[in-house]
């Protein structure tokens, strides 16, 4: 059974790997957004406590922390996501 | 109210939005000059010191704070803005939204250098990023959108693998705020994060074979974009590989990495220069080169020489960048052959000051900064003279073709670079520095060598024209990888 | 090419109950699972969906431009002003609404960051149609 840091370590790396071997500019922005997934379930499933509560009334809190972090990451990609697809239509021709 | 330095310039790049639907655009540029200026009045009734924002304590809050490195480079990023706000009030005439993004950009990197927690740092290096993603095609050609688009992809990449590196610290120490997690033990997963984060500083800060974004991107941007980028917005990665430094530990085969790397950059960016023919292109791998000296300070453990040559860089580089523009601007072409500051005293005078202030004689600001540098240099002292007579040697080219060929007035547009060739004399007399025997040998030799080049006509090698594709894209990601295996693997000896 | 009865007929009744949907989350948004992106992002969607089933131009004629820029822009301002307001009261970004209000500043920053987030993302859908539009 593969815990969820290794598989986020993996999908990193197929991310990576789409970067370096693919030629058209939409599969580029995809595995861009791949390897964000990646670093996403890497520490979501690494700031995991067993049977721990929400982190509202400290009981046995699962750390908030990484949450909000991801958050902060995803709203950066979502951005440049749409910069970059922009930027892909004004170019127009063989690119796209 | 060390962070009010960065909530000035955020306020009025907000206001200045506001005027694009109550269609009052005509008060823009009041706007823009007031939040790139006001900072200024922050900076001077703030000393220095360091807090948590809101009050919290250290543990919960995040720290900024103003030592001694860092209100250094918040001083030559002030007179740096300052100079650019005052070129692009006149250069983009009509386009409020260039305004907004160059106050972005100002905030971000503001916010750079104060921060002392490592998310803090990461954001305020995206927002500056971000916004000079789209300030770098903003002119609408063809060329600089396929720039933008390159230097989108490296330095995205780049930043996600920090963040990843930034993970795997949170997670072993629990703490994100860089003096606490100075003091936790070391173990083999805080090198290798270290070792990630430095990979990705060093494709975003261009070092030698991670630079391939950075000539594209400088060349193609609008002229006092170029300065602004080449002159603070690659300085702030190199802050955090100061700041990885000093609170880290960094072990000895990395160390080592980075001093061959910061040696193979200062002479892979004299060689391209010495080829080059456009004149923006021939600044930027001048960029290159100059990073190279940030990095051996840094590699050699000697933070104060590598932060009085970054502060230098700041000065000398985005004058050069002014000036260039004023002259591209006037003749509306890029190429060495067709440009000359003839008729124009005052643009003549600031570029022979800023070129020898770059090259590190006496009464300009180079001189102290490569002094701090060489003082904790422990081997290789004469492949740092010979890399300085490679940059004289360069710059004597450019002045040289400039010299000939006929020009005109430039008007107002050459006054920021004087105010730039002024700053780099007054920052030159109160670092202090002294008058050294081996200035005259190096300006000797970096003309004769210029001579001795152009008789021989190796300068009239010209690489021909490439378009950019995606498949640079390609490159610059399978380099990435492979020094990400290189210095994962240095880390663990 | 148009989209059938019932599917315009359908987004015309659900995207109201979508914007209740995200103002719910952004006023719980201290205590429970929320926030201001996400509630922000729930605004955008309701106005995108209104888009693609009733066309691009329409659903400018109902949402124009100009507002939706004034709101961002304001929006904006609010976030700053707000945290520039601490300062009165102590530090920079203190929460100086916690007796009066429940969160704090923590809510003021949720409902400013819903109304920016979501209107950006409006405005990028819009520029990125006009130009699919035009080939």
């Amino acid at each position: 059974m593969i815990n969820a840091e290794t598989a986020g370590i993996i999908v990193m790396l197929i991310g990576l790997y789409g970067l370096i071997s693919k030629e058209n500019p939409i599969k580029q922005v995809l595995s861009i957004n791949v390897v964000s997934l990646g670093l996403i379930l890497f520490f979501i499933g690494a700031g995991y406590v067993e049977g721990g509560d929400f982190p509202i009334m400290p009981s046995n809190p699962v750390d908030p922390l990484p949450a909000t972090l991801m958050l902060t990451t995803l709203v950066v990609d979502v951005a440049i996501t749409a910069l970059a697809l922009a930027m892909i239509l004004r170019n127009g021709g063989e690119w796209a | 109210m060390i962070a009010v330095l960065v909530a000035i310039p955020l306020l009025f790049a907000f206001l200045t939005a506001l005027t694009i639907p109550l269609r009052m655009e005509k008060y823009a540029r009041y706007l823009f000059l007031v939040g790139a200026l006001l900072p200024w009045l922050a900076y001077l009734l703030m000393g220095e010191g360091s807090e948590v924002v809101g009050g919290w304590p250290r543990v919960g809050g995040i720290e900024v704070a103003l030592d001694i490195y860092s209100s250094l480079l918040v001083l030559g990023e002030l007179i740096l803005f300052s100079a650019v706000a005052l070129y692009s009030v006149t250069y983009f005439k009509k386009e409020v939204k260039a305004l907004i993004l160059l106050l972005l950009v100002h905030a971000g990197l503001l916010g750079t250098f104060i921060s002392r927690d490592l998310f803090n740092f990461y954001i305020f290096m995206e927002i500056a990023s971000v916004s000079s993603f789209a300030l770098v095609g903003f002119s609408g050609e063809k060329r600089a959108i396929r720039a933008a688009y390159k230097y989108l992809m490296l330095s995205l990449l780049a930043s996600y693998f920090f963040v990843f590196s930034i993970g795997i610290i949170y997670l072993k120490t629990g703490y994100l705020n860089l003096e606490l997690i100075s003091q936790v033990s070391p173990s083999t997963e805080i090198r290798a994060a270290v070792a990630l984060a430095l990979a990705s500083l060093l494709l975003k800060a261009g070092i030698f074979p991670l630079h391939l974004w950075l000539p594209d991107a400088h060349a193609n941007a609008p002229s006092p974009v170029s300065a602004l980028f080449s002159g603070a917005v690659v300085k702030a990665p190199a802050y955090g590989m100061l700041l990885l430094s000093l609170y880290l530990p960094l072990p000895e085969s990395l160390r080592n990495a980075l001093l061959v790397l910061a040696f193979s950059s200062m002479f892979f960016g004299v060689g391209a220069m010495l080829v080059e023919g456009d004149v923006k292109r021939f600044l930027a791998y001048s960029t290159v080169s100059q990073m190279g000296y940030v990095l051996l300070g840094i590699a050699t453990l000697n933070p104060l020489g590598a932060i009085y040559y970054a502060f230098a860089h700041m000065l000398f580089k985005g004058g050069l960048f002014l000036s260039a523009g004023a002259m591209v601007d006037k003749a509306k072409a890029r190429e060495l052959d067709k440009l000359s500051y003839r008729g124009d005293i005052l643009l003549m005078v600031s570029t022979i000051m800023l070129s020898l202030a770059i090259g590190g004689i006496w009464p300009f600001v180079g001189s102290p900064a490569k002094a701090a540098l060489l003082k904790g240099l422990p081997y290789g002292r004469e492949l740092f003279y010979l890399a300085g007579m490679g940059t004289l040697a360069s710059f004597t080219k450019l002045n040289y073709y400039l010299m000939k060929g006929r020009g005109e007035e430039s008007g107002t547009l050459a006054l920021p670079s004087v105010m730039m060739a002024l700053a780099a004399l007054l920052a030159g007399f109160s670092l202090g520095g002294s008058p050294k025997a081996m200035d005259v040998y190096l300006l000797l030799g970096g003309a004769v060598l210029f001579l001795l080049l152009k008789a021989s006509g190796l300068l009239e090698i010209r690489l021909e024209k490439r378009e950019i594709t995606p498949g640079d894209v390609n490159l610059g990601a399978a380099l990435f990888a492979l020094f990400l295996l290189l210095l994962l693997h240095l880390s663990q000896g | 090419m148009k989209m059938s009865l019932v599917v315009r007929t359908t987004t015309k009744l659900v995207a109201p109950f979508l914007v209740t949907y995200g103002a719910y989350l952004t006023i719980y948004g201290y205590e429970s699972p929320g926030g201001g992106f996400q509630a922000g992002v729930i605004f955008a969607v309701s106005v995108i969906l209104l888009m693609t089933a009733y066309g691009y131009r329409r659903t400018r004629k109902h949402f124009p431009l100009r507002t939706v820029q004034l709101v961002e822009s304001s929006a904006a301002l609010f976030i700053v002003g707000i945290a520039m307001a601490g300062l009165a009261f102590g530090a920079f970004f203190i929460n100086f609404l916690r007796p009066y209000v429940p969160g704090g500043t923590v809510m003021t920053f949720n409902i400013g960051v819903a109304l920016k987030v979501g209107t950006s993302f409006v405005l990028v859908f819009y520029i990125l149609s006009r130009w699919v539009d035009r080939d």
